[in-house]
């Protein structure tokens, strides 16, 4: 199935709600087609605060306190850096059930410069105690997000896409797997390479990787994993069994790559090698297509070719 | 919370200052002076019989909700709460030290509503507290949060300034301690918060001045925000003296935070006794 992302997550949401009279709708001022339907069909659950993230994310928790289950929507900077204070200690630190909906991950919003590049939000809010952050890749992860979310009762960040994404060809039903945290995408012949990515990145990542299968090579799995923290314990001992694990994201390689090595040598006792892909520039100025800047600040064929190119120990 | 009839409220508010110097005395240190300033406007709204609590079900469904946003004067806050039975008074006596109460409120600590220590926060929370209660048709309850004149400053605030009077949520009432003084001098000095009654009105709020140490002033605000079924939320702007009840302290913009030498405590003591 092709859809377009926003209209995925904002027509389950609608759905959630229809269902669930504790779900309300918060945005900074943000829109999207598929929200429409929800403004008009449950417009007392619907409010748009304006362009005031700070109290937008105090209003969410003080709802949330109150028995309320809160979506907060927003472009990815202003809904995790410019309140990362309020994120910490009101819904964190407060344990409650606020769900920050980010749009314009990495490179979405590409000729509007670092202002509105989602490239360091997974990094900052790693370092948040206590919050989950889940990234979606394509239509069937992004719904799956809602459900898990209402029923976790727990802070998360959750990041949609603003793009039409096809479904990922998965090795088994993502239902089957979801609550792992990844889903398999290529199954290799031995384990040692594993390459794993997140969102968006993900499709492009696969194709690289097909191409390189062709030419008759199958010694690297691929996963995408759409839980980037926590990592769950059944995930970490499906890495520690691999050789090299090759990072992918788009946007720091501070978050998801980081993030794995930190469990894996917290938690295993084995750690495999780790190479972390991430955007090499830390601030875009040029104005031009995602798909540019993405070849431009990731190099991603060739650092991918190079990366599965380390010698197997 | 029933209104106790022959309750002195000076009387009250001396015991309550008076266990707010023991406690920072005992802790080598605390934000003394911002505490005293708000003492009074506790001693009212807990023992007036309005707010609705119960210390034996902290977080009854049915109470009222207090935010206390300048959380540094938690101690004032914490011998309010042990003094109607939230916790034993022997906590006081532990404050920074390890146990239940640290120096700013945390959920952890019974009859505290929301975790605070950061400025500016406190509005924007007691704004969807508010506001759910307005959604579920339940805003016969109130919602009260005390923040300082110096919190102000904070750009947080006047985002849920709009909303609070966008929304008419005519259930919160914000009161403001204004002591005039922040860490190092007085707000109008450093940086000018007046007008600050003619802003609060151009953002849409119903707007009262009351003397912070002044019972009845403080008992008709708070009748005025029980009574009010509609409309606009209400701004309490406490006119307070920050350090009040020892001479030495008020007034002066130094005993924001820091120690007490045991002279000074035992002088201070002593006018609290008095």
């Amino acid at each position: 199935m092709i859809m377009d992302m926003r209209d995925a997550f904002f027509e389950e949401l609608l759905f959630a709600a229809r269902r669930d009279s504790r779900v309300v709708f918060l945005t900074a001022d943000h829109g999207a087609t598929a929200l429409q339907k929800f403004e008009s069909e449950l417009p007392e659950r619907y409010i748009n605060v304006g362009i005031s993230e700070q109290n937008m994310i105090g209003v969410a928790a003080g709802l949330a306190s109150s028995g309320k289950i809160v979506f907060a929507y927003g472009i990815a900077p202003f809904v995790s850096l410019r309140v990362l204070e309020q994120l910490t200690l009101d819904v964190a630190a407060m344990d409650l059930p606020v769900n920050i909906v980010s749009v314009g991950a990495g490179f979405t919003y590409s000729t509007d410069g670092p202002s509105h590049h989602g490239l360091i939000d997974v990094a900052a809010l790693l370092a948040i105690p206590n919050l989950s952050i889940l990234n979606s890749s394509d239509p069937c992860n992004t719904k799956f997000f809602i459900d898990l979310s209402i029923r976790a009762r727990k802070p998360h960040y959750i990041r949609i896409d603003k793009e039409k994404l096809e479904d990922l060809n998965r090795c088994v039903p993502f239902e089957k797997t979801a609550s792992l945290g990844y889903s398999l995408l290529t199954s290799g012949g031995c384990k040692d390479f594993l390459v794993v990515s997140t969102g968006y990145i993900t499709h492009r990542v696969y194709q690289i990787l097909d191409a390189i299968a062709s030419s008759g090579r199958d010694n690297f799995s691929h996963i995408d994993m759409h839980q980037i923290n926590p990592i769950t314990k059944s995930t970490i001992d499906f890495l520690s069994q691999f050789g090299t694990i090759i990072t992918v994201e788009e946007g720091s390689a501070r978050g998801l790559g980081c993030n794995i090595f930190h469990y894996l040598s917290s938690i295993h006792p084995r750690v495999p090698k780790i190479i972390c892909l991430g955007t090499q520039h830390g601030y875009v100025f040029r104005a031009t297509s995602r798909a540019e800047l993405l070849e431009e600040n990731l190099d991603l064929e060739n650092r991918l070719r190079d990366s599965l190119d380390w010698k197997v120990k | 919370m029933m209104k106790d009839p022959h309750l002195n409220f000076e009387e009250k508010a001396r015991q309550i200052r008076i266990d707010v110097l023991n406690a920072v005395h005992g802790a080598g240190k605390g934000h003394i002076g911002g505490a005293f300033s708000i003492v009074d406007i506790l001693v009212s709204l807990f023992y007036g019989g309005s707010l609705q609590f119960r210390p034996s079900e902290p977080t009854w469904e049915g109470r009222d909700r207090f935010l206390l946003s300048k959380g540094h004067a938690g101690v004032a806050l914490y011998a309010v709460l042990a003094d109607l039975g939230f916790f034993p008074k022997e906590e006081l006596r532990r404050l920074n030290r390890g146990g239940l109460l640290g120096e700013h409120p945390d959920p952890r600590i019974p009859g505290v509503e929301f975790l605070s220590g950061s400025l500016g926060h406190g509005l924007p929370v007691a704004n969807g507290m508010a506001l759910a209660d307005k959604m579920d048709g339940r805003d016969r309850r109130k919602t009260i949060v005390l923040m300082g004149d110096g919190e102000c400053y904070e750009g947080s605030v006047w985002e849920a300034a709009m909303f609070g009077a966008h929304h008419q949520l005519h259930s919160l009432c914000a009161v403001i301690d204004r002591n005039r003084l922040i860490t190092h001098g007085s707000t109008e000095t450093i940086n000018r918060l007046e007008p600050f009654m003619e802003k609060w009105l151009a953002f849409g709020w119903d707007v009262f001045e009351v003397n912070a140490h002044d019972y009845a002033n403080l008992k008709a605000a708070w009748s005025h925000h029980w009574s009010k079924t509609k409309g606009t939320p209400t701004l309490l702007i406490c006119n307070s003296v920050k350090g009040k009840g020892v001479s030495f302290m008020e007034n002066e913009a130094h005993w924001h935070h820091g120690g007490i030498r045991s002279e000074l405590y035992t002088q201070a003591y002593l006018q609290l006794k008095e």
